[in-house]
Parts: structure tokens; C-alpha cells; sequence
């Protein structure tokens, strides 16, 4: 729900439901908070170093984007309508995102920005929250085959890898 | 049955501003309850009725998790029923369909809709949605779609089922009571306010009435009703945002559910409903007695009407549910 680049750490307000905002700070506290955009629902928040993206987590949700220095009107869909998008990443020009392909499945699937053309999922059957991590090579996922609304005490997930898809490419 | 043509409203309730005469409805005595006595043809000693609906062929009713209809000619031996299943979260009737929510013991923050045709399911029910968090009115029907508010937007889905999302009707939309014409949804906000947005969201919702209070609301002759406690409230739905609301009329009790056909306005208050004429609401009468029960207050649907009757949630008893019953009483 957090990001941070070299200068600014983001995040989103809490309180009110229609009230919420995406806002910027600088990490040394030298700087007042300075909204991004306003109206946002609740999601996941990520930079590259031009952009603010989030996920609209809801039902008929969307990923969207902003300028690092805020919005002047209405922020970008990058993608959407997607089913609930709970988390992504950035690595260079290539976006993860996690969204539900099936009602209650997690998937991680992946596009090229700034277009953003929506692809098949890369990997389905994610654990719920998904968390995701990458180095220069892989990206980390939990999936279990187990339902995790049918979660007890022997639920078991696995850590897994995969390449990146644009591995490799220029 | 006197009316006392009252004063020149002074209005309230975070209105913008108002115009135009108050009617202090005095009205007449209620009926009592042997004068209308439960209609022996209709359902009885039903377990906790949650809601009515009435269409041209049936009635419909939800009660204690059972969702049923019958004809309205025979209901004694046509009742049908769509669901039994225990967790009935909520239901709506409209457009010729019967949705519910079900939801799982296990899973409370999840919902399914699902929908029946008016006169039977031949088959498993279709599949309209799943929801991933709880909802805070509704649902709606209307035409052939079935609508809904989520956390965070007003949704709407056809009847025979979503593709992978749902239609947004209005983002950021959080109502507390909806209402349609043709080509419009109109909604009193959990925010403030009542907005209003074409059906298919192709536009983004626009605040017509600045509101503090909540409550129910209607929609019929180009004119758009609303209460605040005990007023009834309109305007003309072209110029709602920039003409002043007329003070309808105010009547002796809280209304709690607000309903319009062709000809008349009707309101349910202290128990009984009441109906006047429009589009001046001149006169008014008490059609039943005071023992309409309160509907669960998600679908606030405590009567329904048709052509020629109203249908009531029977309260024999108003504080043993499980004594109520369905009474029809002609307009």
C-alpha cells in the first residue's frame, strides 16, 4: 500500500471510502504532503521514474497512473476493467499485475508499457495475498492448490520462480 | 377524509432550496384491523417476512430465506419457490427475473447472485455474479439487468449473467435507495445527496439534490419524490440541480418507504400506508391499518403495487414475526 523512490515515499489516505487520495512526501520530512490524485480506491502502489501507478481493487477494477508530480485532471487507465487488481510491479518497461482471472483466483499476468495490451496470465492459482518479488532474472510467486477460503491450519503453499518473460530481449 | 392546506414550505434538510406549498396531510382514521383482515387466499404465518414484490401475473415474497411466488388469481395452489437455501442474503424481483444473494456459512464477505425466471426455475439458476465484499442496500432490478452496490461503485450485470466484470453504472456511488426511469438510475448517497446516472454508465454521475438525510425515493412523471423525515419533497427531474424542490406535503409520522405508479403517490408511515393523488397530492388516504410490517432494511420493501391492489407485509402481530402475513387491499 506503500511505495518509495530515491526522493519520495507514497502512499494512500485512509478514512472515508470516497475520500481517499494518493499522496507524496519526501523521505527527509523536508517537504509538506502533496496530493497525487484524488478519489482513488483502495489498491497497490508502485513507481517507475516518470509515473505513480495503482490498482483499483475492485470488482470491476483498473490500473492506472498519474505523473510522479500528480494528476492535473482524471489519472490514465493503463489497464482495465480487470477483476479486482491486488498488487504489480514494475521492472523496466514490463508491468505485473495480479488480478482475479476467475472469481476468488489469483493470476499474475504481465504487460508492456506504456500500452499496457492485456495478455493471458502468466501464472494462475496464486495464494491470496499475493505477494510477488523479482531480481535481475526471476520473478517469486506463492500458489497453492489448495483454496485459500478454505484455509485451516494444514493449508500449504509453494514458493515459486520463473523466468521473466521479456528476459533476455533489448 | 380533510386536508388542511398548510404553509408555505420553509425548507430544510440540507436543501439547496425550495419552493412551494405544504400540505399538513389530516387524515382521516386509519382502518382498523378487522377491516382489513388477512386475505385468506394469500400466504399466512410466514416465518419472518423480509420483503413483498408484485408484478402483472405474480406475487412475490421472501421470507426467513425462502424466496417465493404465486399467481396472483390462485395463490394457493400455484406458490412456487425459487431457493430455500438458508443463506438468502437478499433478493429483488423485476424484469420478468427473481435474483437473490446467497451467501456461504463459511465465506460471510462473499456473495453470489443469482437469478430465476418470474415463473420458475426449470433449471440450476444462472449465475449473475460473485461478489467479493458485502453490500450495503439493495439489490435492484430493472429491465433485464440486476444492479447492485459494492464497496465502492454502482454495478449492474444482465440477467443472464456477467462476463468476467461487471457494467459500471456510477464509480464512487454508494447508495442508499435507487430508483429508474428509462433512462436513468437516480440514488440518495450513503455520502449525501441524491445523483443520478444514465443506465449504462456512459456518463459519469451527476449530483442533482445536495442531501443530509436518508431515505427512500421515487420516480415517475417526469418528476423526482424523496423524503426527509416526515416531508415528501420533488422536483422537476430536467431541472432538479438548478430549480428550487417543491414541500409536497408533510405528513404526521417518519416515512420509511416511498412508492409512485400512474396516478397516486403512496408512503408507508407509523404502520400504515398511505396514498394521495397526483400530481397535486390533494387529498390523501389511509389504506390499511397500522399493522404493515417494516421490510429488512436492505430491500425497504414493506408493500407493492399493481394495477388495481397494493400488497402489505401483515403484521398481526407487530412484534412476533412469526405471526405475519401478506394482505392485499384494493387501491
Amino acid at each position: 500500500m506503500a511505495a518509495v523512490d530515491e526522493i519520495y515515499a507514497y502512499g494512500v489516505t485512509d478514512g472515508d471510502r470516497h475520500l481517499r487520495e494518493l499522496f507524496r512526501t519526501r523521505k527527509d520530512g523536508s517537504s509538506a504532503i502533496e496530493t497525487i490524485a484524488k478519489d482513488v480506491k483502495w489498491g497497490a502502489v508502485t513507481t517507475d521514474s516518470t509515473s505513480i501507478y495503482w490498482t483499483e481493487d475492485v470488482l470491476a477494477g483498473s490500473i492506472n497512473r498519474c505523473p510522479l508530480a500528480g494528476c492535473s485532471g482524471a489519472s490514465e487507465v493503463v489497464t482495465g476493467p480487470l477483476r479486482s487488481p491486488s498488487n504489480l510491479l514494475i521492472d523496466g518497461s514490463d508491468l505485473y499485475y495480479v488480478y482475479e482471472a476467475k472469481p476468488y483466483e489469483n493470476s499474475l499476468a504481465f504487460c508492456s508499457l506504456p500500452a499496457c495490451m492485456p495478455s493471458l496470465p502468466l501464472f494462475e492459482k496464486l495464494v491470496t495475498p499475493s505477494p510477488l518479488a523479482m531480481d535481475d532474472q526471476y520473478l517469486y510467486l506463492a500458489t497453492s492448490e489448495q483454496d485459500f477460503r478454505d484455509s485451516t491450519s494444514d493449508f500449504s503453499a509453494q514458493i515459486r520462480r520463473l523466468p521473466k518473460p521479456n528476459r533476455g530481449q533489448p | 377524509m380533510t386536508l388542511h392546506l398548510g404553509l408555505i414550505a420553509l425548507c430544510f434538510y440540507g436543501l439547496t432550496g425550495c419552493a412551494g406549498r405544504a400540505l399538513d396531510l389530516d387524515q382521516q382514521t386509519p382502518p382498523s384491523s378487522t377491516e382489513v383482515a388477512a386475505d385468506p387466499s394469500l400466504p399466512a404465518s410466514l416465518d419472518g417476512v423480509l420483503a413483498v414484490w408484485v408484478d402483472d401475473q405474480r406475487l412475490y415474497w421472501l421470507a426467513a430465506g425462502t424466496l417465493q411466488s404465486c399467481r396472483k388469481a390462485d395463490c394457493k395452489h400455484t406458490t412456487l419457490t425459487y431457493t430455500t437455501q438458508r443463506y438468502v442474503g437478499n433478493a429483488v424481483v423485476g424484469g420478468g427475473h427473481v435474483y437473490w444473494w446467497w451467501i456461504p456459512a463459511a465465506r460471510p464477505y462473499e456473495q453470489t447472485a443469482l437469478a430465476c425466471p418470474a415463473d420458475g426455475c426449470s433449471t440450476t439458476p444462472v449465475t449473475i455474479v460473485h461478489e467479493n465484499g458485502s453490500t450495503d442496500s439493495g439489490p435492484f432490478a430493472h429491465q433485464d439487468y440486476f444492479y447492485w452496490a459494492s464497496t465502492y461503485d454502482l454495478y449492474r450485470c444482465p440477467a443472464s449473467g456477467c462476463a468476467a466484470t461487471p457494467d459500471v453504472v456510477a464509480s464512487g456511488a454508494s447508495p442508499y435507495s435507487l430508483v429508474f426511469d428509462e433512462t436513468h438510475a437516480y440514488w440518495l448517497d450513503y455520502s449525501g445527496g441524491i445523483s443520478s446516472a444514465p443506465l449504462d454508465g456512459s456518463e459519469p454521475p451527476k449530483l442533482l439534490i445536495p442531501l443530509t438525510e436518508q431515505g427512500p425515493l421515487a420516480v415517475g412523471g417526469g418528476y423526482l419524490y424523496w423524503t426527509a423525515g416526515k416531508q415528501v419533497f420533488r422536483c422537476t427531474i430536467a431541472s432538479c440541480d438548478n430549480t428550487p424542490a417543491t414541500l409536497l406535503f408533510t405528513a404526521d409520522s417518519e416515512i420509511s418507504d416511498l412508492q409512485i405508479d400512474g396516478t397516486a403517490l403512496y408512503w408507508l408511515a407509523a404502520n400504515s400506508i398511505h396514498s394521495c393523488p397526483l400530481p397535486g397530492c390533494e387529498q390523501s388516504q389511509v389504506l390499511t391499518p397500522p399493522q404493515v410490517g417494516y421490510a429488512n432494511s436492505l430491500t425497504k420493501q414493506s408493500f407493492a403495487i399493481d394495477a388495481s391492489d397494493i400488497y402489505w407485509i401483515h403484521a398481526v402481530d407487530i412484534h412476533d414475526t412469526r405471526t405475519w402475513s401478506l394482505s392485499r387491499t384494493s387501491k
